[in-house]
Order: structure tokens, then C-alpha cells, then sequence
């Protein structure tokens, strides 16, 4: 094309033209800088442009967030009348929001930062944000919550420096930090109370589509100015604005996806419930034949025989016909039962997994966007709606979000984003180890029974009062687990941000800002009658409220020295206040059947409230100074102070230091290499603790009739804390080939943890089970490395793909004084008679961190010993059972472009480490799972050697005796022995793949749209591990706590698959 | 306009964060001071958590849960391994006692106390010790509950010099608290156990004492002290002392066993031996401790029956015995909330006790006189009518037919419950003789200990493995210094 788009003048020059996607489509709101200079530019709603410059020729950058940055040398004859921007997942020159909602040019970051694509992010809109993250950025690490939709997902950056536990990355909206972690209610899982419930983490309920870009920051360094809640890395997300349009912009999103088993244990199909080849139901607690016992060693199945069942036909004592399990109606008063008829003894491969349904998510969106010259609104409406696999349990949310930003005046700008989520649910599924589990009481479900005809769930006659079960002595039926003992909730929250930002002069300039985080959760509790672990149900309510309060100021100076140097100079300081108070009421019996209030109660209400408050100051600032495009230095300094530590120790600094090196801008590269820098970052900074920490208190417990009682905390605080220190080296490489087609971004860093505080286990016989304290010593080095490259770049084809890899080793290089092991934390889930079931977490000097400890058998050189019962002899010494951590983390991504197609593609590797499943152990027990069908017929001998010689004086000779199978698995795999259920917990998933169309605009603009984009999307859609039960990523939840390294009886993860419209107009 | 922006927005803001700067720790104590507990608290509330959750966990937890197997008061359809000797390390216990320990020194510590709280505190100290000391062996005692002077790890006694060192073992720190206790003008509060009459305490600590010379009597050969006590008038003098808290009515107070699963209950048999000692005796206690099988009760004929300890599921299926008709657990254990009480000490124990001293000659005294107040108090405190004869039958009456046999058996059956208290006696005395169920998982002997908690190999392995290479190895067939 030729065309004279610039119109000469003396010595400067006009031109017009259009910022365009690849795609053709209008980019508003981009920015044309005349390089060294201040004259700026800015595109319209239909991505048009008037760019004037004093003298010709210069150098023309155009940049949009997103985009790759374009930059060109224009002179008077240049064509720039169409500027293409390509959009940008890793590429240099875009420009990052960093910290402090700071944006900045990649190439002048120190330290590793990534961008994560935000098509990822709305392309398969995950129900929970944090899941958008998975697999796409090196050193991002993702785990889900157990309990499907709505339960916690983690997000850990760089690995675990914190002993303590909670090592999540912070999250931060608009420069605004807001509440992640999951505020668990206080449960008890001691066999007779409500067991764990996970109500998701505080960043779900942010809307994907109100994002426009979510960057990580990485290490220490380029956390530093976050303060103390940085050290584990920062998510910083970034809002959409409104922009500028045509009118009212209006985009739409919808989406609907189905769930369904990824996962499921591997259950043996050949034997029925009973023991030892025998059952026959009578009454469900020991009348009949083997009726009061749970596990699955019976009859063998299919051979033509009729049992009674549950579920077999019987009637009444008047005659009128019931189930079998309506046993109080067939109990005539003399305590006999009417006849039962028998029915076939058959195998139903899939009582479990019909039990799932099919989980449906919908999310629709629609936003509302206008925009002018001196700023945009945006209003969006997120609605979400998911039922969950789990019969009756789900979870719904409706998000309000509204944007403002304005240029006010010349000198003044006023930004705002405010988000307002109601989140609730009917019911949440319970998790850990009991009936509240679905998945444990399967378990305990004769493989054979018919667990579709427990649905009618109360017995004949007893609506409300007595539940209908195959055994009444132990189990709850799991419909009524789910359909009337619910762990409702309803949260509102609102959050958001405002601030007002002041030029003094062009150089001059200030911001002030106001964040918020509200929320308010009420969670209820029901549970019925009948439930065998609460003969008289009860209900509980759970207050919990939060408030953060964060406000801050930030003073910015930039000027150039001479023509190459350009500088930056920041300073600011921050007051955040947080309020968190939780409270419960329990009905702990309930009067009448069915009705749930603290009214209808039987007993005295129970209850408990807790407040907690916490403040942090800072101040802070921060320069950068650069060299032409080519050196770029960083210098960063805060202090805070926190409430949480002792007067005289509760200053704390942080600084930074980094640079970045273009070589490339340097010295001449090798021909195919376009790009080349190196930088180095090094930092130090502080951190506090929780509320509370320092004076010891007592604790109320419950009163004994009139006398209240008093007693000591398990806990022992500690008055001389000191801040935590985390010292932090990284070093990183970034270079490109062929243009940049390709790049590569390497980080070798290394995190110093000193004088960590953590709760340390110390013996209980001190009098404390636990000692606040200031910990050892732990180093993590760690690999990052992510190369991206477009395969193919051609006009109607075009595929990125990206490899992102990541490895971190944790280790103790130094103890607290006078301690020779660390124990920094154990996880607990069986506590009846015979073994405990712990496993504990032991560090040894220059032991890795994330080992884990438990019991196992006897050993005699490598083979188990072997009593002359024909049974593995346990051993309560605790042995190294395995490290939690994997070895090595990859991601994989693809994004292909055909004309109008677009396919998205990312696997997720994790390889290594170990997972102790309770699943197993529980399963193999009880004889449901495939691996205890060896031996049912003939017997096992183990394989091992027993003692034939004196205590003395052994001889050890091959183990010969055999044993049942049933006394086998029952011993073998012991929950007091976790050595026997251990799994590799390596897996391979394709964790999200999108197929994507864009309607011609010839279609579409007759019906007024300017883009519809219609697509399929699936999420977890496969899955490669060596253990046959569980997903090995799934977060197990105990007590107030996510635990690492154990699985407790989890619920299959669960595979995603719908069907998306997008549409603009 | 561009002033007066900079007025309403920005200057109020800026105000505000340069006051906050001033003050960068201002109000920082307030915040961080804890709302949710108290700092210092009174004694009595202490003394009523010890004394309330101490007997409940003996009773429950310890005595109805785990040791009624180990002596053969209960035995287990399927679950309660510990009927097949997987003893596990009962941490639990471990863990709540050194607890309720430090809950102790609290007490000693608290700005309200007085002699009588303390005399009081060491004679639960030294209970709650020998508890300790009597279900692992070495324990840690003159280290232990000091973590708030830095001693986190703290060294394991033996168990000879836990009950016996002259200043500070288990028995001079009883002495030493009924003395103060004769002799003090102070007053508690907060005690509902003996409504806060300190004669009653200085006779519980006096028969604790009692208890513990016996339990060593193997280990003693100057047994002047036991004589002094049973002399002195100052121990229990019948029902009205016994140390015992009531369960309630009401959660959390219940009998836990009123609530629990039914599986649970059912766990929990009438075994072989209690049904043949009790036939023995013709003994009416039976239809007070435990119920007449479902099926006798069908049929129109109800019988008592217990079952053979230490079966698995299987060997019960293949011996054909019907759990329909097995005896459970009286209706004082199930049906009512507060059928039983939270026992530390029955005045019956203690004259079963005297009775065994004499009959072994320790004491002088009236061993018949001692041991039929013991079987009259026991039936009196079960609420159950003594028959006439009972006392003259010849299973019964002490007529120099295996007389200690005999005295220690009565005694077995009033410790039903009382934690570990008849599993100690077995270990100590062999009687009555327990015979190890065919499924027990300990090659056929009989435990004498728990495994120590695992977790002390993990917080403290210097001084477990101290303490293990002393006794012999972390073994439930390690003897302790008392039975050896």
C-alpha cells in the first residue's frame, strides 16, 4: 500500500492511522510514545490515532497491556497507517503492572516475574481463579481442594520456606492485598462431632472475567514491597477497566460444563459384604448372619445364590409390604422379625459410582464498558451456578463488579474498582475419616449392595427419626448424610479499591489509595436424627467475619540525568488493620426431629467466640535508574511494624537490590540471536506472626454442670519472638532467538529462612504440646526455566507453544539450639484403640524438608518379620516413609491459530514424592479394593520370615504359615502401619484444552454483534498415575488445617467439559 | 476545580497517613493483647477442670474403652483391637495427663492460691503420676511440666525413684498433703467431687497411699507404713468418701457411652470370665453390669452369656456363636446418661486392699472383717440387694480355701471401669489368672505396658532412648520396677 500518511511541517510531522489486533479488530486505548520524550498519545474507541511529532524522524513505541510491544523508527515516509499488535504471553517488551500496581517495562525487571496469558484465564473459566494458574508458569505450583467445586485450591510459589504452613503465595487486587486462606470453623473430628468442611479459599470469589491480567511475582525480590505477606511470592491481578467505545460496549460470556468421575477407587466386584463367606440381613446389628459387621469379605458373588438383603422384600407385623431394613416396622414386640424373601447375590460394579451424578457449572457474565478520552466504567455481573457431583450439594455466586477510572483534571486521576460476591451453598460436603464421608462409608459398603436403594432414606413409618441403613450399628446412610445433615453457608463480601492520583508537576506526582476486604460467613449445620454418631442430631451456627482495612500512599519522582540515564524514585507508606472474629453455637441435641435452630435443643447450648486484631505500619521507597534500554537497576527499602511481635523487636526491614543486563543492546550477538540479558537479584526481608502469640492464656472449657473450668492452652506462647528473615538470592537468564520467536527465561535462585516462627511440637510431658519459637535454619534452591516459542508464525496459522519447568530442594542446614531432629508439624487421623495412625514431619540436620515418619513392620535384613501366627509383626519405631515434595514440576501449553480457530492446550507433570493413603489402608482393611482378592480362597501366606530359633538367639526361616485373607489385609494393612499405603503420588494431567471459533463479522454484524466467539472446554480431562484409587493432587484437610503428603479418604476428582459463548457488541 | 479536588481527596488523606507515620507502633500492646482468655485465673477453676475431666478420661476413655478389655470385663465383636493386645501407645492419655499436669502447677502458681490448694494439687499430682508411671514404666516426673523454664525435652525417672524418692516421689508428696491438710485453715473452692471438704481429701490422699505401698509391696520390705495408715482411722470410711464425680444429666457431662455410636456399645461383650466368676458366685451384680442376651430375651428366658476374649469376625463366624446371643453392657453403661460415675477411688477397693495385706501378712488386722466391708460397700454402691447366703457360699467366704484368690477377685470386679486399675492388679498379682484370647496379635502373652508415644520418639529421642535401653526396650512385654 502506498500512502503518504504524514503531512510535513517545518520540522515535525502528523500522522493518523489505527491500532489493530491480529485479528484486525480495534485496539482503544493504546498508547504511542515518541521515544525520549513525553509526547504521548492515546487510541480512541475504534483503536484510531492522531500522533503529532516535532521532529522526524524518532522512534514511535505503541503498548498495550496484553500486547506485545511494537516499536518502529518512523520517518516522513513511513506507513503506519495500520499498527498490528500481536498479543503477548512472555514477551519483553510488554508492560507489566508489577508491584504496588506499578507498571513497568519487563526488560527493567531484576527479578522473575510472569505474566499469565489472560486468554488461559477466560478461555476455560475455572469456578475457582486459582486453578486458572496450574501449569502454566514455572515455579507454580497448584493443588485443588478435595471436595470438588468450591473446595480450597493452594497456590505455592517457589516452593515451601515456611515450616509454619502457610506458605501461600499473597494475592493482591489492584495493588490491594485480599484475604486467601481458607478461615476453617472450628471442628472436631473425634468420632462423635462434625467432621472438616472446606469452604474454599478467599480468591474464588473473584469473577475471571473481571480480570484483564494476572502477573506473579515470584521471589522475595520483587515481593519486597509487600512486606511481611510477600515472602511467599505475589498474585497480582489486575481489573478491566472500562475502555474506550462506541457508545456502551456490552461483552458476554457463557458457559456451561459438566462434571463428572475422574477418578474412582478401584473396587473388587467378586465378593459381597459379610465375613467369611457369610451374610444374611436381619435387623443390620447382628441378628442375622454377619448383619452388624461392615466389610466385604462374604459370599462370593454371582453363583445363583439368594440372600436376604437390606433391600429384599419383607413386610410388616401387620403385613404390609417393606424392605427388608425397615426393621422396626418387622419387629414384633417379643423382638422377632418377620420373613424376609431373599434375593440374588449379584455383583454391582458401579453402587459407587452411580451414587455421583453428573455435575453441571454454569457461568454467564455480561459486562457493560464506555469510555472516553478522559476515562471508562465497567459494570459486570458474574452469575455461577454448580451442582456438584455429590447428590444435594452445590454452590452458587453472584459477583457485581464496578470499575471507574478518570482524569479528572490535567493533574488529577480518580480510579476505583469495587466488587461486591455473595457466595452460598445448601450444603458442603464433609471431608476426613468417618461417616461424614461419603467416600469412607463406602468403604464399609458391602461391594454387592444396591446403595441406590438406600434413597428412600427412612425406614417405614419413621419420616424424620430413624434412618434406613443395611447396618445400624456403624454406618449412616449416605443419602441421609447428604440430604439432611448439610454444612450450609452464606458469605457476603466486598471488596475493593479507590485512589486518587495527583500530578504536581510532570515529574511530580502522588497517590493515595484505600483498599478494603469485608466479609461476613454464616455457616449452619444440621444434622438429623438417627445419624449414628448423633442419635439426636443437633445444629450448630458458625459466625465468622473479617475485615481488612489497607491504607496507603505513594510519593513518585521520574527525570532523566543527561540524554542516557533515566531514574524513578518512590516512596510511600501503608496501615493495614485486620479484624477476624469467629463464633459458634451448638444445639448439640435437638428436641423435635427436623427442625434446625438453637431453640429446639435438648441440652444447654454450647458455644465459643474468638476475636483477632492486627496491625501493620510501613513506610517505604524505591528507585530504579537505567541505561538507555540497555542496564537497569532496582533498589527497593520498607519497614514495618507489626503488632503481632514484642515491643522491642517488632521493626523490621526490607531491601533489594537487582539488575538487569541487556547484553543484546551491548555487543553484537551471533546472527539468529536477537536478545540477551542477564540479572541478578539479591534480598532480604522480614516477616511477623499471627495475633496472640507472646503472653500465655488459659482456655475455657466446657463447664461441668455450674463450675466452669479453666486449663491451660496446648500451646506455649513466647514473649521474646523475634521477626522471621528470609534472605534471597536469584540469578537469570533471558535469551531470543530468531526475532524472539523464541525465548528462554532461566532463574536459579536460592531462599534463606532464618528464625522462622512455628508452633514446634515439643514433648508433651513439658507440659505443652507445642512452643511458639524462632526456628532453625532452612536453604531452598531451586530451577525455574520456561521456553516459548512460535513454531509457527504465518498469516493464517499461527502456534505458540511454552515449556515451563521447575525443581526446588528444601533443606535444614541448621538446628534450634540443642535440638538434634525438627519436628515441624505431624498429621494425625486415627485415634481409637490399638496403633495410632500419625505421621510426622522431621527435618534432621541437612535433612530435607517434607520428610515424613511413621511405623511400619519389624524388619530383618530387608524382608518383614513374620509371627508364628502368620502375621507381619508391627513396629511402633518410626521409620522414613517418604518426602512430600516432588522432584520436578512441568508445564506444557499450546495456543494454535487457523484462520478463525483457536485451540488451547496445557498439561500439567508432577514427578515425585509421596502420599500416605488412608484410602488403601482403610480400603484394603475392609476388603472393598481389587488388591484384597488374592488369597480369598486359598489363603495368604505373607512374604517374610519368621523367627524358628530362641528371643535369644534367632534364626530366621521363610515365612510358611498361612492366613485368611481377610486376617491378612486386616493386619497387613493396619491403620497404625503407614508404611503399607504408601504411593508414588507422580502424575500426568492434561488439565485444560479450549476449541474456540470466532463467527465471520459478515454473519454477525447483521444481528448487531462485533465478535461472537463460540467453543468447547474441558478441564482435568486426563489423568496418568500409578496409584489406581485417588488423584494424588488432591490437598487432604485436617482439623483447622490443609496437611501435606496424606491422603484421607478423598473424594474423586472429577473431570470438566462444556461448551462456552463469547460474544461483544 | 483542580484545587479543589486536591482539597476534598487528597489532602484529608494525606493528613491522615502523615499522623500515621508519626506513630508507626502506637496502640500496638492493646492491639496484640488477647481478648479471647484470661492471663491469670483463680484456682478453683483450674481444680474443677482437673478434677472432672481426669476421672471422666479414667472412666471413659480409659477405664470403659481400653482397660475393661485388658481385664476382661469387656470383650470385642471386631474393632477393638485392643482385646487382641494391639496396645498402640494410648497417647491420648499420655498427652491429657501431662496436660492436666501442668493445669496442676497453674494452681500452685495462681495468685489465689493457698496450702489447701496445693496439698490438694500434689495429691492429684501424685495420682495422676502414677498413672503415668503404671502404664509406661519410666516417665518423665522431676523434668517434666517445665517447658516455661525452657525444658522442652525433659529426662525420664525410673519408676522406683517416681514412687519412693524420699522428698518428692509419688507417696512423701501424699504424706507431705494430708499433713497440710490436718493442719491448714485454708479453704478451696471449685471442687465438686468432694464439695470442697478437705478431711475427705486428706483421706482419699491417705488411701491412694495405701493403694501405691501395695501396688510396690513387692519392692518393699518394711511395711510399717501400710500399717500406720490402717491404723490410723484416717483413710476412707466407706461410700461417702469414695472419689468419685458424677456424670450428668446433660451434654457435655453425659456418660459418653449414652451417646455413642450403637456399634460402639456393641462392641463391647460380657466375657467368658466375668460370666464364670459371676456364675460362680451367683452374684446379682451380674443384671446391674451387664443385660441378658437379645436372643434369650426373645425367646422368653433371659440368660446371661459372655464370649471368649481376643476373637477376630472370623473365628466368631466359624465357631457359630450367635452375638444375638452375647451379653452387653448393663443399662447403667448405655441407657441412661449418668448411670455410672467418673471414678478415681471406691471405698471398696480400699478394704479389698487392707484385706490383701493382711492376708499376706504386710499388716496386722481382720482380713474376713476388711474384705466382706469391701463386698458389702461395692454391692451398696451399685445399688444391688446382698443376698443373705452370699457371703457364707464356699466361692465366697473366706475359709483358707484360696483366700487371697479369693479377695483379689471381689476386688477385680469393684475396679470394673476404674481406668487401669484392674489390669494393674493382674499385672501385680496374677489374679485373676487371664488367659490371652486365641487372636491376641502378642504371640500369647499377656501386655504390661504401652508402647510410649510415638511422638516422644520424634520431640524428645534422647531421653526415650534413655529410658527405652533401661527397661528393655519400647515393648508391651517390658515389665515395669513394681511387677518385676
Amino acid at each position: 500500500m502506498v500512502l503518504v500518511t504524514g503531512a510535513v511541517f517545518a520540522q515535525g510531522a502528523t500522522f493518523t492511522g489505527k491500532v489493530v489486533d491480529t485479528q484486525g479488530l480495534p485496539i482503544p486505548g493504546a498508547t504511542l510514545t515518541e521515544l525520549g520524550t513525553r509526547n504521548i498519545s492515546i487510541t480512541d474507541a475504534e483503536g484510531k490515532f492522531t500522533f503529532r511529532a516535532e521532529k522526524v524522524p524518532f522512534t514511535l513505541r505503541v503498548s498495550f497491556i496484553g500486547f506485545q510491544t511494537y516499536q518502529v523508527e518512523v520517518t516522513v515516509s513511513s506507513d503506519i497507517s495500520q499498527i498490528i499488535l500481536s498479543e503477548s504471553t512472555s514477551e519483553l517488551n510488554e508492560v507489566l503492572v508489577t508491584a504496588l500496581g506499578i507498571e513497568r517495562n519487563r526488560q527493567s525487571l531484576t527479578s522473575a516475574v510472569s505474566v499469565v496469558d489472560n486468554r488461559t484465564l477466560s478461555d476455560v473459566p475455572q469456578p475457582n481463579l486459582i486453578n486458572a494458574l496450574a501449569g502454566q508458569v514455572a515455579g507454580v505450583q497448584v493443588t485443588n481442594g478435595s471436595s470438588g467445586v468450591g473446595s480450597s485450591s493452594r497456590i505455592i510459589i517457589r516452593g515451601e520456606n515456611s515450616l509454619s504452613g502457610n506458605n501461600e503465595a499473597l494475592i493482591v487486587v489492584d495493588g490491594v492485598p485480599i484475604q486467601n486462606n481458607l478461615i476453617a470453623s472450628v471442628l472436631f473430628n473425634d468420632g462423635a462431632n462434625i467432621q472438616e468442611v472446606d469452604y474454599g479459599n478467599g480468591a474464588a470469589d473473584l469473577s475471571p472475567e473481571d480480570i484483564a491480567s494476572i502477573t506473579i511475582l515470584k521471589g522475595p525480590g520483587s515481593a519486597a514491597l509487600y512486606g511481611t505477606r510477600g515472602a511467599n511470592g505475589v498474585v497480582l491481578i489486575t481489573t478491566k477497566k472500562g475502555r474506550k467505545n462506541r457508545g456502551l460496549g456490552v461483552s458476554t460470556s457463557s458457559m456451561v460444563t459438566f462434571e463428572d468421575l475422574l477418578t474412582l477407587p478401584d473396587y473388587q466386584n467378586e465378593y459381597g459384604g459379610g465375613t467369611n463367606g457369610q451374610y444374611a440381613f436381619q435387623n443390620g446389628i447382628g441378628a442375622g448372619i454377619n448383619d452388624g459387621g461392615i466389610s466385604s469379605f462374604g459370599p462370593r458373588l454371582n453363583q445363583g445364590q439368594l440372600i436376604a438383603q437390606f433391600d429384599s422384600p419383607s413386610v410388616d407385623i401387620d403385613g404390609n409390604p417393606v424392605r427388608a431394613g425397615d426393621v422396626l416396622s418387622r419387629t414384633f414386640p417379643n423382638g422377632t422379625f418377620t420373613p424376609i424373601t431373599p434375593t440374588p447375590w449379584i455383583s454391582r460394579p458401579n453402587n459407587v459410582r452411580d451414587f455421583f451424578r453428573t455435575g453441571v457449572t454454569s457461568q454467564q457474565a455480561i459486562a457493560l464498558s464506555a469510555g472516553d478520552e478522559k476515562g471508562g466504567f465497567r459494570a459486570g455481573y458474574t452469575n455461577f451456578r454448580n451442582q456438584g457431583i455429590l447428590p444435594n450439594t452445590d454452590l452458587m455466586r453472584d459477583g457485581i463488579s464496578l470499575s471507574l477510572d478518570r482524569q479528572l483534571t490535567d493533574r488529577l486521576r480518580f480510579d476505583l474498582f469495587s466488587n461486591y460476591v455473595n457466595s452460598r451453598s445448601n450444603n458442603r460436603p464433609n471431608l476426613g475419616y468417618g461417616y461424614e464421608n461419603v467416600m469412607y462409608g463406602f468403604n464399609w459398603t458391602g461391594r454387592n449392595f444396591n446403595i441406590a436403594s438406600l434413597r428412600d432414606y427412612w425406614q417405614a413409618g419413621q419420616e424424620g427419626i430413624q434412618h434406613y441403613d443395611f447396618n445400624y450399628l456403624w454406618t449412616t446412610n449416605p443419602y441421609l448424610t447428604l440430604f439432611e445433615n448439610t454444612n450450609g453457608f452464606d458469605k457476603n463480601r466486598f471488596l475493593g479499591n479507590a485512589s486518587a492520583t495527583y500530578d504536581f508537576t510532570d515529574k511530580l506526582s502522588l497517590r493515595v489509595r484505600l483498599g478494603a476486604d469485608i466479609f461476613d460467613d454464616k455457616r449452619t449445620f444440621r444434622r438429623a436424627f438417627s445419624t449414628n454418631r448423633r442419635v439426636f442430631g443437633g445444629y450448630r451456627e458458625d459466625q465468622i467475619s473479617f475485615q481488612e482495612i489497607n491504607t496507603d500512599f505513594l510519593l513518585s519522582y521520574a527525570d532523566r540525568l543527561g540524554s542516557q540515564w533515566t531514574y524513578s524514585l518512590s516512596a510511600g507508606a501503608n496501615r493495614m488493620n485486620q479484624e477476624i472474629s469467629n463464633a459458634y453455637t451448638e444445639a448439640n441435641q435437638l428436641a423435635l426431629p427436623g427442625i434446625y435452630n438453637l431453640e429446639n435443643s435438648r441440652v444447654p447450648l454450647r458455644g465459643a467466640s474468638q476475636e483477632f486484631s492486627k496491625r501493620i505500619n510501613s513506610l517505604y521507597s524505591f528507585g530504579n535508574l537505567a541505561f538507555k534500554d540497555q542496564l537497569f537497576i532496582e533498589l527497593t527499602f520498607r519497614n514495618d511494624w507489626s503488632s503481632t511481635l514484642p515491643a522491642s523487636d517488632n521493626s523490621f526491614a526490607y531491601y533489594s537490590g537487582g539488575v538487569n543486563y541487556v547484553l543484546s543492546e551491548a555487543i553484537q550477538l551471533p546472527k539468529k540471536w536477537s536478545y540477551a540479558a542477564i540479572r541478578f537479584n539479591a534480598a532480604s526481608v522480614g516477616n511477623d506472626t499471627d495475633p496472640y502469640q507472646l503472653n500465655n492464656t488459659f482456655q475455657f472449657n466446657q463447664n461441668y454442670g455450674s463450675f466452669i473450668r479453666v486449663t491451660n492452652r496446648t500451646v506455649l506462647n513466647n514473649p521474646q519472638l523475634k521477626p522471621e528473615r528470609l534472605n534471597a538470592l536469584e540469578a537469570g537468564l533471558n535469551l531470543g532467538w530468531f526475532k524472539n520467536r523464541m525465548m528462554l527465561d532461566v532463574s536459579a535462585y536460592q531462599n534463606t529462612s532464618i528464625n522462622q516462627i512455628i508452633g514446634r511440637p515439643i514433648s508433651t510431658a513439658s507440659g505443652f504440646s507445642n512452643r511458639i519459637e524462632n526456628g532453625g535454619e532452612v536453604r531452598t534452591r531451586g530451577l525455574e526455566a520456561a521456553i516459548s516459542g512460535s513454531v509457527i508464525s504465518k498469516k493464517d496459522l499461527e502456534w505458540t507453544m511454552g515449556v515451563n519447568f521447575s525443581t526446588y530442594r528444601s533443606v535444614v542446614t541448621q538446628l534450634p539450639e540443642g535440638v538434634t531432629q525438627y519436628v515441624t508439624g505431624e498429621a494425625s487421623v486415627f485415634a481409637g484403640s490399638g496403633g495410632s495412625n500419625t505421621v510426622f514431619y522431621i527435618a534432621r540436620e541437612n535433612g530435607r524438608i517434607g520428610d515424613m515418619f511413621g511405623t511400619g513392620f519389624r524388619m530383618v535384613e530387608g524382608q518383614v518379620l513374620y509371627g508364628s501366627n502368620g502375621l507381619p509383626i508391627q513396629d511402633a519405631t518410626l521409620r522414613l516413609l517418604g518426602n512430600y515434595n516432588p522432584d520436578f514440576f512441568l508445564g506444557f501449553t499450546n495456543q494454535l491459530s487457523f484462520k478463525r480457530l483457536q485451540v488451547g492446550m496445557v498439561w500439567d507433570w508432577r514427578q515425585g514424592g509421596t502420599i500416605v493413603s488412608r484410602t488403601r489402608a482403610l480400603g484394603s482393611t475392609s476388603g472393598v479394593l481389587t488388591e484384597t482378592l488374592e488369597g480369598r480362597e486359598t489363603g495368604i501366606v505373607g512374604q517374610g520370615v519368621v523367627n524358628v530359633g530362641t528371643a535369644e538367639n534367632p534364626q530366621y526361616a521363610p515365612n510358611t504359615t498361612v492366613v485368611s485373607a481377610s486376617s491378612f489385609y486386616n493386619n497387613f494393612f493396619d491403620r497404625g502401619n503407614e508404611a503399607s499405603a504408601l504411593y508414588d503420588a507422580s502424575y500426568l494431567k492434561l488439565r485444560q484444552l479450549s476449541i474456540y471459533y470466532s463467527l465471520p463479522e459478515a454473519w454477525i454484524s447483521r444481528i448487531g454483534f462485533e465478535q461472537v466467539k463460540v467453543g468447547v472446554v474441558g478441564s482435568n480431562l486426563l489423568l496418568f498415575t500409578e496409584n489406581p484409587h485417588f488423584d494424588p493432587e488432591l490437598n487432604a484437610m485436617q482439623g483447622q488445617r490443609l496437611t501435606y503428603g496424606v491422603e484421607d479418604m478423598s473424594y474423586p476428582s472429577t473431570r470438566s467439559f462444556g461448551f462456552s459463548i463469547k460474544t461483544e457488541f | 476545580m483542580n484545587k479543589s479536588y486536591l482539597n476534598r481527596f487528597t489532602f484529608p488523606f494525606l493528613l491522615a497517613l502523615i499522623l500515621m507515620g508519626a506513630a508507626c507502633t502506637e496502640g500496638f500492646e492493646e492491639i496484640n493483647e488477647n481478648p479471647n482468655a484470661p492471663e491469670q485465673i483463680g484456682p478453683q477453676f483450674l481444680l474443677s477442670n482437673v478434677i472432672s475431666v481426669a476421672a471422666d478420661r479414667n472412666t471413659y476413655e480409659q477405664g470403659f474403652r481400653l482397660a475393661n478389655y485388658l481385664a476382661q470385663f469387656a470383650a470385642s465383636v471386631e474393632f477393638e483391637r485392643i482385646d487382641r493386645y494391639e496396645m498402640g501407645s494410648n497417647a491420648g492419655y499420655w498427652n491429657g495427663t501431662y496436660r492436666l499436669i501442668n493445669d496442676l502447677e497453674s494452681i500452685k502458681k495462681s495468685p489465689g492460691t493457698n496450702e489447701a490448694y496445693q496439698a490438694v494439687a500434689d495429691i492429684l499430682r501424685a495420682y495422676l503420676f502414677s498413672q503415668l508411671t503404671d502404664m509406661w514404666g519410666d516417665v518423665p516426673y522431676t523434668d517434666a511440666i517445665k517447658a516455661g523454664e525452657g525444658n522442652f525435652a525433659p529426662a525420664y525417672d525410673t519408676q522406683e525413684s517416681i514412687y519412693t524418692d524420699p522428698q518428692q516421689g509419688i507417696l512423701a508428696t501424699l504424706r507431705k498433703a494430708s499433713e497440710t491438710l490436718a493442719a491448714t485453715n485454708s479453704r478451696i473452692q471449685g471442687d465438686m467431687m468432694f464439695g470442697n471438704d478437705l478431711n475427705k481429701w486428706r483421706r482419699f490422699a491417705n488411701s491412694l497411699r495405701f493403694r501405691f505401698l501395695l501396688r510396690i509391696s513387692k519392692r518393699l520390705s518394711n511395711f510399717s507404713e501400710m500399717q500406720q495408715l490402717a491404723d490410723s482411722g484416717d483413710l476412707m470410711r466407706g461410700n461417702g468418701d469414695n472419689a468419685v464425680v458424677p456424670y450428668l444429666t446433660s451434654a457435655p457431662n453425659q456418660w459418653p457411652m449414652s451417646q455413642a455410636a450403637l456399634g460402639l456399645y456393641q462392641e463391647h461383650r460380657m466375657t467368658l470370665t466375668v460370666d464364670s466368676v459371676l456364675r460362680l458366685w451367683n452374684d446379682p451384680r451380674q443384671n446391674i453390669l451387664y443385660k441378658p442376651t437379645a436372643a434369650s430375651v426373645t425367646a422368653g428366658n433371659p440368660q446371661f452369656k459372655g464370649l471368649q476374649n481376643g476373637l477376630n469376625r472370623e473365628t466368631i463366624n466359624e465357631r457359630g456363636i450367635n452375638l444375638n446371643d452375647v451379653s452387653l453392657f448393663g443399662a447403667i453403661f448405655r441407657d441412661v446418661p449418668n448411670g455410672v460415675d467418673a471414678q478415681y477411688m471406691l471405698y471398696s477397693e480400699l478394704q479389698f486392699s487392707l484385706a490383701e495385706a493382711v492376708e499376706r501378712g504386710l499388716i496386722q488386722g481382720n482380713a474376713s472383717a476388711y474384705y466382706e466391708a469391701g463386698i458389702r460397700a461395692h454391692f451398696q454402691y451399685l445399688r444391688a440387694e446382698l443376698p443373705p447366703s452370699y457371703l457364707s457360699q464356699a466361692s465366697v467366704a473366706l475359709n483358707g480355701d484360696r483366700n487371697l484368690e479369693k479377695i483379689l477377685t471381689q476386688k477385680w470386679l469393684s475396679l470394673i471401669n476404674n481406668g487401669h486399675e484392674a489390669w494393674f492388679q493382674v499385672r501385680r498379682t496374677g489374679i485373676p489368672a487371664l488367659k490371652p484370647g486365641p487372636d491376641n496379635l502378642n504371640e500369647g502373652k499377656y501386655p504390661v505396658r504401652y508402647f510410649y508415644p510415638e511422638s516422644e520418639q520424634a520431640v524428645n529421642r534422647e531421653n526415650y532412648q534413655a529410658a527405652v535401653t533401661r527397661m528393655g526396650g519400647d515393648d508391651i512385654n517390658s515389665k515395669v520396677w513394681w511387677e518385676k
